[in-house]
């Protein structure tokens, strides 16, 4: 017999929002299966979630086996774990160039509002590269009744500056041109110039539009500091025999710490997932997720 | 120019050795055991076969991440991915710029 024990089964629903239907894959705490029939049983996990705020493009992709592992585990432990698609990306409605950033933080509210829904008294955000930096921001825009049972926030190897996030993403288009010289080279540069102008520019099946270009460039991981009360647990991998924070992470950690806000760092071994063309994991990021939740969310 | 101690002492400390490039060029590209025989003298562009045109973006993405480098599109060239070598040299000087 192993029903009681098992995880799940994940069910993918669609959440309402107020520039369409975004898809979000729910992950239900062992025994919270059956929260129609009784979610105060005291069978429906330890009442709380973890809402993933994904990356850009296609880092998410490369992201989704991460979750799905993580997603697994945490429902052992009694946490649900809720997976949305941003408006415009995977089944979400909409077309990548339909996407805004101030629709993505609305799919961030609309994500820990199912949570709640769902019986979730206490919320942890787990902000993935870019999305790390879409769920700081959301976190200094919400109102209180929406951000105060997140109690905790987790980032995975966050990106620290949109423009640069956005540069590397351009010079996938540019990656062509890498051996013609360079009276003829394009640069991020021109391409940004095309979009201002209005041009259509499709980078690796993604249409980037001014709109989303200036909102994402804008983005400073630095001035987007947490506050106090929120416990924050900023997470990097790496591959090297003395694992260490990134030195640009350090410096926008120092920049946080000079106000009031105490975040925790952590590195654990593993292999930079989001970038990797194979499906990889990183299992010891997972297990430190895992563990740094439960410490926040077991309460 | 040094404009100050703790800055020097932080580039001293974040200087990446030839070492850490052959590392890094093992984790993006996914070389596996083969990166052991790799030294500064190896060729890269146009004889690591994993080293096509995205490869070069995401070595670019991770020598910006890893070493807290800014690389401008101009200088992005064929020569910088020549070999091992002149991919190390080419960090080196970004970072002593």
């Amino acid at each position: 017999m192993t029903s009681s024990a098992d995880a799940g089964p994940p069910a993918g629903r669609f959440l309402d929002t107020a520039h369409g239907r975004i898809f979000c894959m729910h992950w239900p705490a062992v025994g919270d299966g059956a929260v129609d029939s009784g979610a105060g049983s005291g069978a429906a996990g330890i009442g709380a979630a973890l809402v993933v705020v994904p990356p850009f493009a296609e880092e998410m992709n490369r992201c989704r086996r991460m979750w799905s592992l993580l997603a697994a585990q945490l429902a052992r432990d009694g946490i649900a774990t809720l997976i949305p698609d941003l408006h415009g990306t995977g089944e979400s409605e909409g077309d990548f160039a339909d996407a805004r950033w101030e629709s993505w933080r609305d799919d961030v509210a609309a994500a820990c509002s199912f949570a709640r829904q769902q019986g979730a008294r206490r919320i942890a955000l787990l902000g993935v590269r870019l999305g790390a930096l879409l769920a700081l921001d959301w976190l200094r825009r919400a109102p209180g009744n929406e951000r105060g049972d997140v109690t905790q926030l987790i980032l995975w190897q966050p990106v620290l500056d949109g423009k640069q996030h956005l540069n590397q993403f351009l010079r996938l288009k540019l990656a062509a041109g890498l051996r013609q010289t360079a009276a003829a080279k394009e640069t991020t540069g021109t391409l940004r110039e095309k979009v201002a102008r209005g041009e259509r520019l499709e980078v690796a099946g993604y249409e980037l539009t001014a709109e989303l270009l200036a909102a994402v460039d804008a983005l400073d991981a630095r001035t987007l500091a947490p506050g106090a009360v929120l416990r924050v647990d900023w997470l990097e991998v790496s591959t090297s025999e003395a694992p260490a924070l990134l030195p640009a992470s350090e410096r926008v950690l120092e920049a946080w710490r000079a106000g009031d806000a105490r975040p925790e760092p952590g590195v654990v071994r593993g292999e930079p997932f989001w970038t990797l063309q194979e499906i990889t994991i990183a299992p010891e990021l997972n297990t430190r997720t895992r563990d740094v939740a439960a410490q926040a969310l077991a309460a | 120019m040094t404009h100050n101690g703790t800055q020097a002492a932080r580039r001293i400390q974040t200087m990446p050795s030839v070492q850490d490039v052959i590392g890094l060029l093992k984790d993006t590209l996914q070389l596996g055991e083969r990166a052991q025989g790799f030294s500064d003298n190896t060729r890269l562009l146009g004889h690591v076969p994993e080293l096509d045109s995205l490869a070069v973006v995401n070595v670019i993405t991770a020598l910006e991440e890893r070493f807290g480098v800014v690389v401008n599109d101009d200088e992005i060239s064929a020569d910088a991915f020549e070999t091992v070598g002149t991919l190390h040299t080419f960090v080196v000087a970004k970072l002593n710029a």
